[in-house]
């Protein structure tokens, strides 16, 4: 299901990867293997893949601490190999680990960070204080950052990320295993930084998140892209005729109902199956006529976690088909 | 470099290090406390080697020119010093007072038994050993004691002889044992004191004891990808690193000034003796920042070749052990065998320690201790460099 990339000028897109192949020294097998691929500017970018696929791999060379080894990198129109040090200047990341030191207080994290950066006091204290504000962390700033909960680590966490004020912004999984609240108050940010122009890498498991923040998506399985497309254009595409039922409550009768139409249960109140599109009609009527409520319908677009299962299995058939 | 990020580092390291109160102890209370309780409790032992000479009284009843030669035979053996004992008070408690060692008492008749082959001069020469003295200085005097007695006799009965031969007796300093110590170092050979030994050897030890808190906050940072972002910002691993090397140069610094500061008021007021500082500061500096730039590149390489926490604790602290061990830290050097003593060379808190010994001891200036603290520097800057390559190639 590998899709064809998308062509453009290497100088427009924020981040262009060109043919890059990676081998740690401690593996006989390519972590990456010739992967191609931009984000365009001031989007947000969906890395996707399952464990071990290379997703931490590309991070580390787009960012820069990983060394190329074989293709390109441009950042921003600027080689990577070239001017790293520019590049490191204008692109933060913000780790899946809490990359900061829990002995410290939060703000002294930040000035440390902040002072990694070069940046003057007044600079930095600006800076801080918009990073702190854009991650709610004001009333947590003089406590240990290792007495803090995993919800304020990871916002703490993105703060330091946003102390350079970066173009592009490199996000690894920045909400696994946190509360709500945190969560909420993560994808808030990532949406403001997307609003004033940051162009944003995000990689996590959560496939509801990406669907619902990312502008274009590629998933990455055994070192190489085997999907790359826009968002919208891959649920429509992968979705036709595609309709998912949400009931007001369960009802196993729509089972034999629906059986023309191949009804797959999918939740608790949630069903889909295929219905062309001149055949949608047929559905609505059945389920009036035996009077089955819903509370909402999808029509044309399938969910990404759906697509992102499929296309893992189709890849891994497709890799054991091959000698 | 940046100024600014170098900076950053050190007030971090600095930041990180307060927080760690294992780490503070472990740097300062632990080489404090093996300096002060092996200080006072070696002073003895190390006052024999240093030359400071065991108390002996002799209480002289027989009053003849043969027992007034044995006492002065004693004294000139070079090994004790012979104090004769106050009438009217006894012998036991002039020892006791006297902080001897032995007390000899030598009753009447002993210059009439002297030229009597046939006589045990165990009748006439009692010695009397103090209960703190141990077994094996028992030994030693009592060996010398009967070699005298021996010589005396030998004397007594051959002298007649002798008068007719033209020879004017026995030299007793001729028949006198050479006791050289196999501790050698630059100048003449001397023993140091207890403090003068435990101020540096458990100094340099210390100092090297920051592989500890500085592989451990390395480690730490790789474990928690602290370091991948730092790899992934606008610095370089020189600037990182020279930020983390920094306070642990200054925490050597303090402890040097701690561990003489030590050596010179709190063993002395604990009743040991006091260190003096002598030769030239120029000299101590040069030493201090060789011992530490040798520590810092132990720290970092073991820092670089270890994964976890618990590896580097285990390989930097029982790495420390054996270089303590074999450099005459634990076991001062003078009382090793020759060939522990060659073996000392290859442990740099041998070098350090022998370079504070220079100082302490000879009066050494810049120029002596050259040699030790450019093979300090050495040691340091070939740790310092494979432990940046491999950090360089690290994958993280």
């Amino acid at each position: 299901m590998a899709l064809p990339l998308p062509t453009s000028d290497s100088a427009a897109a924020a981040i262009a990867v060109r043919g890059v192949s990676y081998r740690y020294a401690s593996s006989a097998v390519l972590a990456l293997d010739d992967v191609s691929f931009e984000v365009p500017r001031a989007e947000i970018f969906g890395l996707l893949g399952p464990n071990g696929a290379g997703k931490s791999t590309l991070l580390g060379l787009m960012s820069g601490s990983l060394e190329i080894q074989s293709g390109e990198i441009w950042i921003e129109g600027e080689s990577l190999a070239r001017r790293a040090r520019h590049v490191k200047r204008i692109s933060a990341v913000v780790p899946q680990e809490y990359a900061f030191y829990e002995a410290l207080t939060g703000r002294q994290n930040l000035d440390y960070f902040g002072s990694v950066f070069g940046l003057s006091r007044r600079e930095r204290t600006r800076r801080e204080e918009a990073a702190v504000e854009i991650c709610r962390l004001q009333e947590h700033l003089g406590r240990a950052a290792g007495q803090y909960s995993g919800g304020l680590k990871r916002r703490l966490n993105l703060a330091i990320g946003l102390l350079n004020e970066p173009k592009i912004l490199y996000l690894d999984e920045p909400t696994v295993g946190i509360d709500a609240e945190s969560r909420r108050c993560i994808l808030d940010a990532v949406r403001a930084l997307k609003a004033r122009g940051t162009t944003i890498v995000y990689t996590s498991h959560y496939m509801e998140e990406v669907e619902e923040l990312c502008d274009s998506v590629a998933v990455i399985d055994h070192g190489r892209v085997v999907l790359r497309d826009r968002m919208q254009n891959l649920l429509r595409r992968e979705g036709a005729e595609h309709l998912q039922i949400a009931l007001a409550e369960p009802t196993p009768d729509v089972a034999g109902l629906l059986e023309a139409f191949a009804p797959t249960h999918v939740d608790h109140k949630v069903w889909s199956c295929t219905v062309p599109a001149g055949r949608l009609s047929e559905v609505l009527a059945a389920l009036e006529r035996h009077d089955i409520r819903y509370e909402r319908l999808h029509y044309g677009v399938s969910r990404l976690e759906k697509i992102y299962l499929e296309l893992l299995l189709a890849d891994k058939s497709q890799r054991e088909a091959t000698p | 470099m940046s100024l600014r990020a170098w900076r950053a580092g050190v007030h971090k390291e600095f930041l990180l290090l307060f927080h760690d109160w294992h780490a503070l102890l472990l740097l300062f209370a632990m080489p404090l406390a093996f300096l002060v309780i092996m200080s006072l409790a070696m002073q003895d032992e190390f006052a024999q080697h240093a030359g400071e000479k065991m108390r002996v009284i002799v209480l002289d009843l027989d009053d003849s020119a043969a027992s007034q030669a044995l006492a002065a035979a004693l004294a000139s053996s070079g090994t004790v010093t012979v104090h004769s004992a106050e009438p009217g008070t006894a012998l036991r408690d002039q020892m006791r007072a006297q902080a001897a060692a032995f007390g000899i008492e030598i009753k009447r008749g002993y210059g009439a038994a002297l030229p009597k082959a046939t006589s045990p001069l165990s009748a006439t020469v009692v010695l009397t050993v103090a209960a703190d003295t141990t077994r094996q200085t028992e030994l030693i005097f009592t060996g010398t004691l009967r070699e005298i007695l021996a010589r005396e006799r030998l004397s007594a009965i051959l002298g007649p002889l002798a008068v007719l031969s033209g020879t004017d007796g026995f030299e007793s300093a001729n028949a006198q044992p050479a006791v050289e110590y196999a501790y050698q170092s630059k100048g003449e050979a001397r023993a140091p004191s207890a403090v003068q030994q435990n101020v540096p050897a458990w100094l340099v030890f210390g100092a090297f004891f920051v592989v500890i808190p500085l592989s451990n906050t390395l480690i730490r940072e790789r474990q928690q990808g602290t370091l991948k972002r730092l790899r992934t910002m606008p610095v370089g691993q020189g600037t990182l690193l020279l930020g983390k090397l920094a306070p642990y140069f200054i925490v050597n610094l303090v402890q040097v000034m701690l561990m003489m500061a030590a050596g010179m008021w709190l063993v002395p007021a604990l009743g040991g003796e006091a260190l003096e500082l002598k030769g030239s500061p120029s000299a101590l500096a040069l030493v201090c920042a060789a011992v530490s730039v040798a520590a810092l590149g132990y720290a970092l390489l073991i820092s670089s070749v270890t994964r976890t926490t618990e590896q580097a604790t285990l390989l930097g602290g029982a790495g420390n052990l054996i270089l303590a061990a074999i450099g005459g830290i634990m076991v001062p050097k003078f009382v090793m065998p020759q060939a522990m003593q060659q073996l000392t060379n290859v442990s740099p808190m041998a070098w350090g320690l022998e370079g504070f010994l220079d100082v302490l001891l000879h009066d050494a200036g810049t120029r002596e201790v050259l040699p030790e603290a450019a093979a300090l520097a050495a040691f340091g800057a070939v740790a310092l460099a494979i432990a940046w390559a491999m950090l360089k190639r690290t994958e993280i």
